[in-house]
């Protein structure tokens, strides 16, 4: 069986969802490395005639699905695969772009409706996680979850804190969106702390050329700013495992609102901090529902569902470097037993096969 | 009406052709061992060029940290090499993107070789 990844726009995305498990199958696909650019149509053509299976990193273009009704009817079986949702009014954080652009809205709703319709004449419709899963059995009877994993071998040795300070850190997209409103109080308790240094992994860098995203940022610039965290701007996917590393955090925070669009998300945030042997604070949401409340997961980081709670798990791991480290260690370990692409490729090799009993 | 077979067997006796017979089946079995073999081991091969690009990409950052402010307008980091196993330090080799320019300029600006002119004149003076 011959699989062919074709991936997207969302770099970050196509990495974990297609490119981790493509390697660990020795599969091909548009890209093979994040270091190299795509590869030559012609070739990406030559990979497509070989192929049996096509996976699709969330196409939201009205050409891939063409393209791929095409490939269908040369004999492929097509595969869709998206790790996150568009419905409208659900918090899709794209919505941080109506502030620059009027139509996002509708935007959203073509996105969602292209996804829906590729969804319909797909095979199999590969997600991250059973909740996202929900909102594509309508449309296809062939909904396979697929979970995010990691590949230990794109991360490095963890690096320990050796200064004085206790350094947090928040990541990525939780630094916008809102996601940083349940930490809010929390953060006003740490700014001026001696022994905390805040660490903002996140934002773009300002730059003469990008001033449309930066002018869309604008208000995180804002809130980031009264809390004079050491910032890091977003860097490219290939470089992040190495960025997240050299920051010696010893804690991270993944503060999140309770939208669907959130509980669409997995744990990625957690597999990614565990690998650095990052004590995690993260969010969870009454209903026990939220991505971090994993029965397994949960045993290895701290879960805050409310003000109080998330003052109290980040002051506990303030005062206990011990504990800190402990966490570090047990969920690093068990994060590589669960979650590493060595122990899961089959879950991939498996759900495709089964797309010749249909 | 009688149906036409495609096909008949009949069994002959001849000792000669069946020893032939036994060999090459013999050495069609090896042929499926040593496919089998090569299958797997060109999928170890591919395993293993996945963790050399994987070993390379992740050394990329390492290297380029250890560079910032460090190199001319035009140098690029082109290679690392350790000169033995337990070797302490790491031998980087820097090109001048620049003067690598420079040099093939000048080399395709040079008259042809001089064998090139001796085998052209050769005939002539041997005439």
């Amino acid at each position: 069986m011959k699989v062919y990844f074709l991936g997207g726009v969302y770099e970050s995305c196509f990495y974990v969802r297609c490119l981790i498990p493509m390697l660990a199958n020795l599969w091909d696909g548009d890209r093979t490395s994040l270091e190299r650019k795509p590869r030559e149509p012609a070739k990406i053509v030559k990979g497509l005639e070989s192929a049996d299976v096509i996976v699709f990193h969330r196409p939201l273009d009205k050409k891939v699905y063409d393209l791929a009704v095409e490939l269908k009817k040369a004999g492929k079986k097509i595969v869709m695969d998206n790790d996150d949702t568009y419905i409208k009014d659900c918090g899709v954080p794209t919505s941080m772009l109506g502030r620059l652009r009027k139509d996002l809205e509708d935007k959203l709703q073509i996105f969602d409706d292209n996804l829906k319709a590729f969804a319909k004449m797909a095979d199999m419709v590969t997600v991250s996680t059973e909740f996202l899963a929900e909102e594509y059995k309508p449309y296809c009877d062939n909904v396979v979850v697929l979970p995010n994993c990691i590949d230990k071998r794109d991360w490095f040795r963890p690096k320990k804190n050796d200064g004085e300070k206790v350094r947090i850190g928040i990541i990525g997209s939780v630094a916008s969106n809102q996601d940083y409103e349940p930490i809010i109080p929390l953060l006003d308790s740490l700014k001026d702390r001696e022994d905390v240094q805040l660490v903002l992994f996140a934002l773009p860098e300002k730059q003469e050329d990008n001033k449309l995203v930066v002018k869309m940022y604008n208000p995180e610039y804002e809130f980031w700013n009264k809390y004079k965290p050491e910032w890091h701007p977003f860097v490219q996917t290939k470089d992040y495992t190495f960025m997240l590393n050299n920051l010696k955090l010893d804690i991270a925070l993944i503060p999140r609102h309770d939208s669907y669009f959130n509980r669409c998300k997995s744990n990625l945030k957690f597999l990614e901090a565990s690998m650095c042997k990052i004590a995690v604070v993260a969010q969870g949401f009454e209903d026990g529902k939220s991505p971090y409340q994993g029965e397994e997961d949960a045993k290895h980081m701290l879960i805050a569902n409310t003000v109080e709670e998330w003052k109290e798990s980040v002051e506990k791991l303030i005062a206990d470097k011990e504990l800190r480290d402990t966490m570090g260690e047990e969920a690093y370990n068990y994060v590589v037993e669960k979650y590493d692409i060595s122990n899961n490729k089959d879950l991939w090799k498996e759900a495709y096969k089964t797309l010749w009993k249909k | 009406m009688e149906e036409v077979k495609k096909e008949r067997f009949e069994m002959i006796k001849n000792d000669e052709l069946k020893q032939l017979l036994l060999d090459l089946n013999a050495v069609d079995k090896k042929r499926v061992e040593i496919i089998d073999l090569m299958t797997e081991k060109d999928k170890e091969h591919n395993l293993l060029l996945v963790e050399r690009q994987k070993l390379i990409d992740k050394m990329k950052p390492i290297v380029n940290v250890e560079f910032i402010g460090k190199l001319g307008e035009f140098e690029v980091l082109a290679n690392l090499d350790l000169d033995t196993d337990d070797a302490e330090q790491i031998k980087v080799k820097i090109v001048d993107e620049h003067q690598v320019w420079l040099e093939e300029k000048r080399k395709s600006k040079l008259p042809p070789p001089v064998e090139n002119l001796v085998e052209e004149v050769a005939p002539v003076i041997e005439a």
